[in-house]
């Protein structure tokens, strides 16, 4: 199996009061063995959701996946039951949220909420051998066993952070969901943290998907990029060249909206407008009211995906068979 | 947490102070004359006059009271005008009857609540969860002694299963006439709860850490369990503990309804016949107890929250 995951197709929708929500539109995206992704969005693209439909944690009501599927080892997950997800999540793949101050339990010790994650995927452990593990994972992760006993509030940001990602790993999952695991941390605890996650991938040959808006922390860590934008993936490629030679325009405004070090530059400059709202995308092209390059056509064609070589692959009416289209710039 | 529950032991002197005053003032201020009540219609004015003297009756109300807080502070609630008995003792004599009735209605309320609060939480806005809304507000709305009329009519008069009033002799009798009562208070105390356990658990269910639960995989009986329901408990203890001590001071009317030989019925006896110094000691003696009721649920709240149990070492 080359792929650990592939996604297919996957729609997710929102229905709410104000109408409905169109978080995630037909993204493909492969995973490889033991590879690592950078899934890279603003605020609202639709990144957690993608996360969230792999692990089938998205609730109804309000939310669903409408269609798609996401392989994972050849399987899809979609048409699984909740009891048979019972036995992917957590062992299989595992996922680390966004904010650790809100991601434990507070009411629970730490110890004990690692402990869940063995007892229920580990049934040939007895309690001593649970225990064991447990305090394991917490000297993995660089916290004194002793405090296992402790409740949350008795942990700092990063701290909380390690012990989700003890959670997260107890399993040996063979793939790995971080969903900006350091945007809620200091960026000494963030280098801390993702430095934890690089060394145990090492360790543990496991696959990540990782979910961040910095694109610094991509380049660190990840070997491929895909790059979200309402709710698609609109380039994805192995991170030079995404990084280097980025086809899509919202790409490169990404690219364009960071400050570099060896240029000199007077003003930044961000890619005007706002994200559309997701419950009143955009016909066509969803960038094409941002896009300096868009035509008329961008705004009733749906951009087909273009494979620019190399899995390259960017959607965007400027490459068409490959090539660039001649956009009179 | 001792230095905590001290200092809220000694918090009660200031509101016993107050509830007896209060109860004092207004039992001074109302209509009706104890002497005249005592001797009946047909004594004499002279009698009437000599027996509100002996009795202090024209004093100031301020020097009453200072009187009679001197008494209770030697332990001594005073006597009953009408019975000529011991007030402490007439109370701790119908108190545990009022105990057994409040536990076992706020068991009732309990089994009901909880349960379907928990249902209609994870079925939000099913029909388990608008039938359990629209039966909850009934049950609110409703009543007591309403309610408990109907269960006598239903339950003794036609049914005859149940006794409609008093209580029985023996734990067997005892219980089935307890039943009824039970029942009548529990009714409205389990939709309160229910309502709060829904709201609660709602609020828990949208937590990012059940997230996490779910991502562990975890079964979601399981996670309704630990990681939803503890977390919701601190409002639901709350509410208990309100409702608790509400069934506590407020049984009256249920009391009333099925002859039950509680406090809050004595309390309203003693009323209606102006038995000042009984009406005093029985709220003052509720007042402690409601006032302990609160302490134990504070204390229960530092075992169902770590992070409030932090806070009480300080």
């Amino acid at each position: 199996m080359d792929n650990i995951l592939e996604i297919k197709d996957l729609v997710v929708r929102y229905e709410t009061e104000d109408g409905l929500v169109k978080a995630v539109n037909s993204v493909n995206l492969a995973l490889k063995q033991g590879a690592s992704v950078g899934l890279v969005g603003e605020t609202g693209a639709g990144k957690t959701t993608l996360a969230k439909s792999v692990m089938r944690l998205i609730q109804w009501p309000p939310g669903r996946i409408i269609s798609g599927e996401i392989l994972f080892e050849g399987k899809d997950l979609v048409s699984l039951t909740q009891e048979q997800m019972y036995n992917i999540r957590g062992k299989e793949i595992s996922m680390i949220f966004q904010d650790p101050m809100t991601a434990l339990n507070p009411v629970m010790t730490v110890g004990k909420q690692i402990a869940e994650v063995i007892g229920v995927h580990e049934a040939h452990l007895d309690e001593e051998g649970t225990k064991k593990k447990m305090e394991e994972m917490l000297q993995m992760v660089g916290i004194d066993p002793q405090r296992a006993e402790e409740y949350p509030h008795q942990f700092s940001g990063g701290m909380k952070q390690r012990v989700v990602i003890a959670i997260a790993l107890a399993c040996n999952p063979k793939l790995l969901i971080a969903d900006e695991p350091t945007t809620a941390l200091d960026v000494t605890i963030q280098a801390q943290v993702l430095e934890l996650i690089r060394n145990l991938r090492d360790k543990l040959g496991t696959s990540l998907l990782l979910i961040t808006h910095d694109l610094g922390v991509v380049a660190q860590n990840c070997e491929y990029v895909a790059i979200m934008y309402a709710g698609e993936i609109v380039e994805y490629g192995e991170l030079r060249d995404v990084f280097h030679r980025g086809a899509h325009p919202y790409t490169k405004g990404l690219f364009d909206s960071i400050p570099k070090l060896t240029e000199k530059v007077d003003r930044l400059r961000p890619i005007e407008g706002m994200m559309p709202d997701p419950a009143n995308l955009p016909e066509g092209c969803k960038f094409h009211p941002r896009c300096q390059y868009a035509t008329p056509e961008c705004g009733q064609v749906q951009p087909p995906e273009v494979d620019l070589g190399g899995g390259h692959i960017v959607r965007c009416m400027r490459y068409s068979g490959g090539k660039p289209i001649q956009s009179g710039e | 947490m001792y230095k905590y529950v001290l200092k809220r032991l000694l918090m009660m002197i200031p509101v016993l102070i107050g509830v007896s005053f209060l109860v004092f003032f207004i039992l001074a201020v109302s209509p009706g004359d104890p002497a005249r009540m005592i001797l009946g219609e047909q004594a004499t004015q002279e009698s009437v006059d000599a027996l509100r003297d002996e009795m202090g009756l024209d004093d100031p109300v301020l020097v009453r009271y200072a009187h009679y807080m001197g008494d209770v502070l030697h332990g001594d609630l005073g006597t009953s005008y009408k019975t000529k008995l011991d007030v402490l003792m007439q109370v701790l004599d119908r108190f545990p009857n009022t105990l057994i009735l409040s536990v076992a209605g706020i068991l009732v309320a309990l089994v009901i609540g909880v349960p379907i609060g928990i249902l209609s939480a994870k079925r939000q806005y099913s029909w388990v969860d608008n039938l359990t809304t629209v039966l909850g507000l009934v049950g609110v709305a409703m009543p007591n002694f309403w309610l408990g009329l109907l269960l006598v009519m239903l339950f003794s008069l036609h049914l005859g299963w149940l006794p409609s009033s008093g209580m029985g002799e023996g734990l067997v009798p005892m219980i089935k006439s307890l039943i009824l009562p039970a029942l009548t208070l529990g009714t409205g105390c389990a939709a309160s709860i229910m309502r709060m356990t829904r709201s609660s658990m709602l609020e828990a269910m949208r937590q990012d850490y059940i997230d996490t639960a779910r991502s562990k995989g975890l079964k979601e009986s399981y996670i309704t369990k630990y990681h939803m329901f503890k977390n919701a408990l601190i409002p639901i203890i709350t509410v208990i503990g309100l409702q608790f001590g509400m069934l506590l001071g407020g049984a009256a009317l249920t009391e009333t309804i099925f002859a039950w030989p509680g406090l809050g019925r004595f309390m309203i006896e003693s009323i209606k016949s102006k038995d000042m110094p009984m009406v005093l000691g029985s709220a003052m003696f509720l007042a402690v107890m409601y006032s302990v009721v609160n302490l134990i649920v504070d204390i229960l709240y530092a075992y169902a929250d770590p992070r409030i149990k932090a806070q009480y070492k300080h």
